[in-house]
């Protein structure tokens, strides 16, 4: 963010770019339920992801930044649900459920960051939770 | 009209062929577990396609070696999910075009403009969590649209099967509360 305008120019590139595939995935949902949406209606749930998302990356990076972390990981993402318990087991769900992929799957990825780790010459951390307490040089 | 006409054409042609989908009917409902049933079945379809990205995303200087090897290598895989979508069995292709509202190289992009600390870096494990949430959260306004919208041809009003940006204003304030 040097100067407002290629500041300005990129998010509304990004806007656009958002607007393209919410749009997208409207038109896909209302083929379902039978409905149409106005384009004023995309236009306004762009509107309204990108303000959430926005809001969401602010909340992530605090939460981190009070654990003394510069690293985010997915303790900070379920204190976003803090306030909705339905969503709040919905994503402990898709965690556990990603989890259990990682663990089956995921033993030849693991071994390979380790190997990425190594070769920037950074310690390898605690084990648990890869790039946990991990800092910026 | 214009840009979600031209990408109608194309997904027409598919869901068209396809039996409706069992777990179409929870959607009319505004509960969050109707959505999260779906989003969940999706989660297990939806996994392996961008498993192999690499764990850490991130825009600092750190970047730049991983570039390299992983921009083509997630470039390809989207490409990957695009031939998948249009070309491979019907039931997939149900199933693979409605599970992603939004990308993840966007959200990974949008994440990183909102930081306000450049150097803050996100896991993979947390990326895919927030591009769930995300999901969530996209699928829970269309349902509460298509709830608001059911409200008003109930009540008397032009029911042409729009949705207008009225039901999302009546809808938002009680959705930004509850994520």
């Amino acid at each position: 963010m040097a100067s407002t305008d290629p500041a300005l120019e990129r998010e509304e590139r990004l806007k656009s770019s958002l607007w393209y595939t919410i749009g997208q995935f409207v038109d896909e949902e209302c083929l379902q339920q039978n409905l149409n949406a106005t384009p004023q209606f995309i236009g306004a749930l762009t509107e309204l992801v990108y303000t959430q998302i926005t809001n969401t990356s602010r909340d992530l990076e605090t939460f981190a930044k009070h654990a003394g972390r510069r690293v985010i990981n997915t303790d900070d993402v379920m204190l976003l649900s803090r306030r909705n318990e339905g969503l709040e087991t919905v994503l402990k769900q898709a965690l556990d459920e990603m989890k259990t992929k990682e663990g089956r799957s995921g033993a030849g990825a693991e071994a390979e960051e380790k190997k990425k780790k190594k070769k920037r010459g950074r310690p390898s951390g605690m084990g648990v939770g890869k790039g946990k307490g991990k800092t910026k040089t | 009209m214009a840009a979600p006409k031209t990408s109608n054409p194309v997904r027409r042609n598919g869901p068209m062929f396809k039996p409706p989908r069992s777990v179409k009917p929870t959607t009319q409902s505004n509960k969050l577990t109707g959505t999260a049933k779906r989003i969940l079945k999706k989660a297990t379809a939806s996994r392996p396609s961008f498993e192999p990205a690499t764990t850490l995303i991130s825009t600092s200087s750190e970047q730049e070696d991983e570039d390299a090897a992983s921009d083509s290598d997630r470039d390809e895989e989207m490409d990957d999910n695009s031939d998948n979508e249009r070309r491979s069995a019907p039931t997939q292709t149900a199933q693979e075009i409605v599970r992603d509202p939004i990308p993840p190289q966007l959200l990974a992009r949008l994440l990183y403009e909102g930081f306000e600390d450049k150097d803050m870096k996100i896991q993979k494990g947390a990326m895919d969590l927030v591009g769930k949430y995300m999901e969530i959260f996209v699928r829970e306004a269309m349902a509460r649209a298509q709830f608001e919208r059911d409200d008003a041809n109930k009540g008397g009003g032009i029911s042409d099967g729009f949705l207008q940006v009225e039901d999302l204003e009546k809808l938002t304030p009680q959705l930004v509360l509850d994520f």
